[in-house]
């Protein structure tokens, strides 16, 4: 693979997690780790694909070991996540929804007294 | 067809899953059935790897994928369950435990990786980029896979936690870390004479992280093992140029992405409960006196 393009792709990738797709309030970033610990559970495709293209006994036997321990890895980042998931409170409010709520009571208060100053 | 073109065949249909995922998980408000999401995106890459169907060039590699398969479920067999339930909160200590096991399973993984990377790439003298990027996965495997299992074994009680390092045991251990790079550099460079230097890498990696693992303080676990998840992003995206495959490259960055705001951001988690960390919990606890002055973050 062109070094440049692999650079490129994974700085373009950074970005996009560091600016936005991962980014959460403070209360959620443990949230926001164990996504990533279970994302990273993809070392498991690397293991297989190895295990296909293993040409002797040795990278067989290594492959196949490392798939074990990727699938284990996987499995228990997953099970970790989702006892996150499940522990979030329902009735909690969401911080952004707080403010958009605050926000749109002031434009709404501003609009009111726009309206009576016509009025008047 | 290359593996990493049939990997990134799947892969483009995980990578909207995830990045749909992604953004649906990171806000509170939405519905949590999309972490299912996560694990169907592996499974679809993984099901494009095993039957490439008329485009794979890999004969007679039935019996492979089925061995795949089954170490595999075996893997998820043998992961350790954790409830999800509401109502029960859990203890810092399980998911630090929890996280220690996922970091064990993913250096291993990371090691072996790199070994086989290595023992494919020294029959070509010219490929120094697969070498090193081989050679950066063992280190990362090994120092990820030692601190994973150092911390686990620490929360079980086998082990102590020792003092922090004086400034002469700190310098000690950069100058390991500095004979470390040199050897790589070796190794990457001279393929024939890199068997000794490649051992020699792999035995201080073994110390490095063994004595950096028990000094670590235990209010800060979890946040080393959070800095070694970006690490197995890192190992993620040397797999991903390895074998020329664009999704491994950007989940790795992903990964890397989210361990930096996990550390920078001092993140919190929901189920853990409101006690003090590890009293009485194991061998290296602090006494209550001094948990009470600690707060959680």
């Amino acid at each position: 693979m062109d070094p440049t393009i692999a650079a490129y792709v994974v700085l373009l990738a950074l970005a996009l997690g560091l600016t936005g797709a991962l980014r959460a309030e403070r209360e959620h970033c443990g949230r926001g780790l164990l996504i990533v610990t279970t994302l990273s559970g993809f070392l498991v495709v690397a293991a297989v694909s190895a295990l296909l293209t293993s040409q002797s006994a040795l990278e067989l036997l290594l492959s196949t070991v490392a798939v074990f321990f990727g699938a284990q890895a996987a499995a228990t980042a997953f099970l970790l996540l989702r006892q996150e998931v499940h522990a979030e409170p329902e009735d909690e409010i969401d911080e952004q929804e707080l403010l958009d709520e605050e926000t749109n009571r002031e434009q709404l208060q501003r609009r009111e007294h726009r309206h009576d100053g016509e009025a008047h | 067809m290359g593996i990493g073109l049939i990997i990134d065949n799947a892969g483009w249909f995980a990578l909207g899953l995830v990045l749909i995922a992604l953004s649906a998980l990171t806000h509170p408000s939405r519905r949590r059935v999309w972490m299912w999401a996560l694990p169907l995106a592996i499974l679809i890459v993984l099901a494009g790897a095993l039957f490439p169907g008329t485009s794979g060039e890999f004969p007679g590699s039935t019996w492979k994928a089925w061995l795949a398969i089954a170490a595999l479920a075996f893997g998820v067999a043998a992961a350790p369950w954790y409830e999800a339930n509401r109502d029960q909160d859990t203890r810092l200590i399980d998911l630090v435990r929890g996280a220690a096991i996922v970091l064990v399973g993913s250096g291993i993984t990371i090691t072996l990786l790199g070994l086989i990377g290595w023992e494919q790439t020294t029959r070509y003298i010219a490929a120094w980029d697969l070498r090193l990027a081989a050679m950066i996965g063992i280190f990362i495997g090994v120092w990820t896979g030692l601190t994973g299992l150092m911390h686990w074994l620490r929360l079980k009680g086998t082990l102590k936690a020792s003092a922090p390092a004086s400034r002469n045991q700190q310098l000690a251990q950069w100058a390991v870390l500095g004979i470390i790079i040199v050897l790589g550099a070796v190794a990457v460079l001279y393929p024939d004479l890199a068997t000794a230097p490649l051992v020699l890498l792999i035995v201080l990696a073994i110390e490095w992280a063994a004595l950096g693992a028990l000094a670590h303080p235990h209010e800060d676990l979890l946040h080393i093992q959070a800095r070694h998840v970006g690490l197995v992003g890192v190992a993620i995206v040397t797999l991903g140029y390895v074998q020329s495959s664009l999704l491994l490259l950007v989940i790795g960055g992903l990964v890397v992405a989210g361990s930096i705001h996990f550390v920078k951001r001092q993140g919190a988690f929901c189920q853990i409960s409101r006690r003090p960390f590890y009293a009485d919990e194991t061998e290296d606890a602090r006494p209550p006196e001094a948990e009470n002055g600690l707060s959680r973050d």
